[in-house]
């Protein structure tokens, strides 16, 4: 008797498809499901990964190519900047040099001190100069350091090395564990996939003993199977892929309307590559997990 | 073509189901097994279909020691043979056609040859007007006739049918013991389990003779010779 049911959990009656009846539903639409979930976190956490990725490597390159070299507020503070700047601006390591202006700097007070006209005229501010490096070259830096302190002993650099190390670690923390949750994911799949096809194969028992006495290969049997799961997980992933890809637009959409709350979100070509890599990567699992099963399972019949 | 020396056969730890066996069938010939329920015809069928290895003794098939073969090295032995079983085992999601040319499909045979064969042997069986249906819109006697065509369509060398007319009446049994006649004229071996007296009597080929585990030979016309 032919059941009808939904095709986009379970496979479509074409029964001549395998000479095993896989076409029959036997809750299959649970392996799609959870196939389809797995799919969803591992593209998340892939993307998730590898957009904070892409943020600290951004914000760890404006801040390794720079430099903030603090004047202290003292009578000759301006001739003191004046030395520094002709020294930075000649220097080979130095690739741009702005010396901030005192409009600039109470700018960046502005929320400590308010927008009293005066304030911070009325304290002792420090003469900040911000420097865009060339090209990384420890010995040419070491030189301008070496330049600069020589004109006083007072002057104080900021290569922001601290924040660079928490920051790489912050980077480097969330990666990893992004990896290990696409393995224990990956793991999973592969468990999931190798219980559906363990359990077919014992529900089709007696029809895969037939297909042995009429002397089929294991591959031919494999090939059903294989066939079978490429079926099922291509319907979980692409449905997985699908909805992470409608959530993804949906967030893109909700960080231009609540900029406030949210951070800008942008496509990465990197992003756009896991996408692919994380699909095939899935589907190879899970044939891969069929292929084991399979000739585990055949391994024991005579 | 089929040797067997002081075979016998035991499920795990049990007793033995088939004990001390030995017989010789040779190529073309006719024979019947018969015996009571729980005599072992069918462990005895599965020996002979390759299904299982003895647990002692030597089987010789198609002059290959059975024993020293491995896994894969027994599948193109188990392409010469052609098995119908009692319960048939149709896969009833497929049609008549795609039924009998599973054997046929897995040995890689082309889809235009398939065609060809399948439905040329569909005819010879009665069941040429069936090709579309699937097994369970057919009779009895209809599905035991695709289960012969399925274990003959690879032109077996050994066909093993185990009580081929025990779900039949004696008119289609006695139709489907003229199909096993045809095709042992062609040459194919032919080995049946069955019970029916009436088929005993009015085809009168040797019979194996099992009882208890034990096989006594009943040899009318020397085809079959006690090892």
């Amino acid at each position: 008797m032919k059941t009808s049911y939904p095709v986009l959990f379970g496979l479509p009656d074409k029964s001549r498809r395998f000479d095993l009846p896989l076409h029959t539903r036997l809750g299959t639409e649970f392996l799609v499901m959870l196939l389809a979930l797995m799919t969803s976190l591992c593209l998340l956490t892939a993307i998730g990964s590898l957009s904070l990725g892409h943020m600290a490597r951004g914000w760890q390159s404006n801040l390794e190519n720079s430099l903030t070299i603090e004047i202290p507020y003292g009578k000759d503070k301006d001739a003191t900047a004046t030395a520094v700047m002709d020294v930075v601006e000649d220097h080979p390591a130095v690739k741009a040099a702005e010396r901030m202006s005192d409009e600039d700097v109470s700018a960046l007070l502005k929320p400590w001190l308010g927008s009293i006209d005066g304030v911070a005229d009325s304290l002792p501010i420090p003469t900040l100069i911000t420097i865009q490096l060339g090209k990384s070259d420890p010995d040419k830096l070491d030189d301008l350091k070496k330049s600069i302190f020589n004109i006083s002993d007072k002057i104080s650099m900021d290569g922001h090395e601290e924040w660079l190390g928490d920051l790489r670690h912050l980077s480097h923390g969330v990666q990893f564990i992004g990896l290990i949750l696409m393995l224990f994911i990956s793991i999973v799949t592969y468990f999931t996939v190798s219980g559906a096809v363990r359990s077919r194969m014992a529900i089709h028992q007696t029809e895969l003993e037939l297909l042995h006495i009429m002397g089929a290969h294991d591959t031919y049997i494999r090939s059903q199977f294989q066939k079978y799961i490429l079926l099922l997980t291509g319907k979980g992933i692409a449905i997985g892929a699908a909805a992470t890809l409608v959530f993804l637009i949906l967030l893109y959409i909700a960080s231009t309307q609540f900029p406030a709350t949210l951070p800008k979100f942008t496509f990465h070509p990197t992003q756009l590559i896991a996408l692919p890599v994380v699909v095939g990567a899935l589907v190879l699992i899970s044939l891969q997990a069929a292929r084991h099963t399979v000739s585990h399972v055949l391994k024991e019949i005579p | 073509m089929i040797k067997f020396e002081h075979v016998g056969l035991r499920y795990g730890i049990g007793p033995e189901v088939l004990s001390d066996i030995n017989f010789t069938l040779t190529s073309g010939s006719f024979h019947f097994l018969c015996g009571p329920s729980g005599a072992g015809k069918t462990s005895l069928m599965s020996l002979l279909y390759l299904g299982r290895k003895p647990t002692r003794g030597l089987v010789t098939m198609f002059e290959q020691n059975i024993g020293s073969l491995t896994r894969e090295e027994l599948i193109p032995l188990r392409q010469q043979i052609g098995v119908v079983f009692q319960d048939f085992r149709l896969l009833n999601h497929l049609s008549t056609f795609d039924n009998v040319a599973l054997p046929l499909r897995i040995q890689g045979v082309s889809e235009k040859e398939i065609k060809t064969n399948v439905t040329e042997l569909l005819e010879w069986v009665g069941l040429g007007d069936c090709i579309n249906r699937l097994p369970v819109t057919l009779s009895g006697g209809q599905q035991q006739r695709i289960a012969i065509a399925r274990a003959v369509i690879t032109r077996p060398q050994l066909l093993l049918a185990d009580e081929p007319t025990g779900n039949l009446d004696e008119d289609i049994g006695m139709k489907l013991m003229g199909l096993f006649e045809q095709l042992n004229s062609m040459g194919t071996t032919i080995l049946i389990a069955t019970h029916s007296l009436n088929i005993l009597e009015k085809f009168p080929h040797p019979r194996l003779i099992l009882d208890k585990g034990h096989l006594h030979v009943f040899e009318p016309n020397q085809a079959v010779r006690s090892a």
